[in-house]
């Protein structure tokens, strides 16, 4: 296997029981990581035969939990290496149908409990010891929609932009202590996130739900979807040894769509 | 790296620096390598021995060398899969010293050169079913910087042609991509360093400007290049990638 400098390091991926998250758990413990995945409930952690994967239960919205769960790692493991915050929500809803509820628990979710638990790891991540080959980095999912707003929620589109800043000044921050930050932008990705859009919309457009998530592939230049898979390599890519000059970027994961 | 064994790479550039470490890298990660560079001594003496690597003299400001470099390849191997466009100059000047000679020869040697190479390998690409080119632009294509009206707009061009060629190009899975370098340690900074009166004091500033406390080394800019040219990039097109130890966000 090739070196990615991850042999030995601990990440915790939140979200982990979504198709991104769990590819990126996967692609981690590929590399020899130690990976906590969390999600609200364990149960949907798929822990894979590696022995690596060790699945939690986590509020990302819970300071307190977020906290206790940092804490426990650096206990069970001596440390934490890689932060990758990838849980997240939307709730579709129109300008004109939107409550606050939608846009509050949209906000805590993608921006507060991303914050929060950079913040919590970070802590972490400065009391741990040396790190390996590839350092220590933090890798957050934003989305294509975080730049150009193209999504059926206007909260998600604004919470995704907060993403985008909080990499920059994370970035920034944290810089001197040899913590990178970056994130990617993926574009439409064939996942379980998606096809709920999709069940959600298409009766409306009298169309099967698939069709309806297939059509999103239209303006991509690549002409389909991602794979979650195609997401999960540039998070770990971003968080191995070789990207060790990269801090404070965003990525687009999306076949060209914003290019164009 | 993984996602890049069994492929076919053309290098432009490859004697020294960022190229010669992309090619070093590509050749340990199983890669077949076509590697071209003006200065064919150095070449030599560094991939000459090298059982995957065939090195070709290419001043990469013709066109005629940049298809003969294409060609090379597609007879040696049939295809090429990896087109990393890294030959480049900086040549220093302010803008009344920046002559028409100064302006053509970065010009071509940056940008052309770019343009001919993916000219000339895109068919095969087509043909194959796919591929990807990388180019190295530079943190001037996204930034100002005084004595570099040729090369910031060379680098610039890149980046803008790297954006054009990743939307014509999709349709047919072959992925455009650009790297954005801040300050790389290479013999093209010591050579700068080299030209400054106060060399010691101006290492330090460029150090200062980059909030991860250190210069890219060519390492840094190579594995970024493999990953965008290898398979686990599979869905990035169209990117310009500043691998610059977070100095964009300095200003």
């Amino acid at each position: 296997m090739t070196d990615w400098g991850l042999t030995g390091s601990v990440a915790l991926v939140t979200g982990a029981a979504g198709g991104i998250g769990q590819a990126i758990a996967d692609r981690l413990a590929e590399a020899g990581a130690r990976v906590y995945a969390s999600d609200m409930t364990p149960d949907g952690v798929d822990v894979g035969d590696s022995g690596l994967i060790v699945p939690l239960g986590l509020d990302v919205t819970d300071r307190q939990a977020v906290r206790r769960t940092m804490e426990r790692i650096a206990r069970e493991s001596g440390g934490l290496d890689v932060l990758v915050n990838n849980a997240g929500l939307i709730r579709a809803a129109g300008l004109f149908e939107l409550t606050e509820a939608d846009w509050d628990v949209t906000l805590d979710v993608n921006a507060k409990g991303l914050l929060f638990c950079t913040q919590a790891a970070a802590e972490v991540m400065r009391a741990s010891g040396d790190p390996g080959p590839a350092g220590r980095s933090i890798v957050n999912i934003a989305s294509t929609a975080g730049r150009d707003g193209r999504t059926m929620s206007p909260p998600y589109a604004a919470s995704k932009a907060a993403v985008i800043n909080i990499t920059r000044s994370t970035a920034r921050i944290l810089a001197p202590d040899g913590i990178r930050v970056n994130a990617v932008c993926p574009g439409v990705v064939d996942t379980a996130f998606n096809a709920r859009l999709g069940e959600q919309f298409a009766p409306a457009e009298g169309m099967d739900p698939r069709a309806w998530v297939l059509r999103r592939a239209e303006p991509i230049p690549m002409g389909r979807l991602a794979d979650p898979d195609e997401v999960a390599t540039v998070v770990r890519f971003l968080a191995s040894s070789y990207a060790s000059y990269v801090t404070g970027q965003s990525l687009n994961v999306d076949g060209g769509l914003l290019t164009s | 790296m993984d996602g890049i064994a069994g492929k076919v790479a053309i290098v432009t550039g490859a004697a020294m620096g960022i190229g010669a470490r992309i090619t070093e890298l590509l050749v340990q990660s199983g890669a077949s390598v076509v590697a071209g560079d003006i200065a064919h001594d150095e070449l030599t003496m560094r991939f000459g021995r090298a059982e995957s690597v065939r090195t070709c003299r290419t001043d990469v400001r013709q066109r005629s060398d940049c298809e003969a470099l294409a060609a090379v390849a597609i007879d040696l191997h049939d295809r090429v899969d990896i087109m990393i466009n890294n030959a480049g100059i900086t040549i220093r000047a302010p803008l009344p010293d920046t002559t028409d000679e100064l302006w053509d020869n970065v010009l071509q040697t940056n940008l052309a050169s770019a343009f001919y190479m993916a000219r000339a390998v895109v068919p095969n690409m087509r043909a194959y079913g796919g591929g990807a080119i990388v180019n190295i632009a530079s943190i001037n294509a996204i930034r100002g910087n005084q004595g570099l009206t040729a090369y910031g707009a060379s680098k610039g061009g890149m980046t803008a042609m790297t954006r054009v060629m990743a939307m014509e190009l999709a349709p047919d899975n072959i992925r455009v991509n650009a790297l954005c370098p801040a300050t790389v340690d290479t013999p093209m900074t010591d050579q700068y360093l080299a030209s400054v009166d106060n060399a010691e004091a101006t290492a330090e500033m460029l150090v200062a400007k980059h909030p991860l406390g250190r210069i890219a080394t060519a390492d840094d800019v190579a594995w970024a290049a493999l990953f965008l040219a290898s398979d686990r990039a599979s869905f990035i097109t169209g990117v310009s990638l500043p691998i610059d130890g977070g100095r964009h966000l300095g200003r």
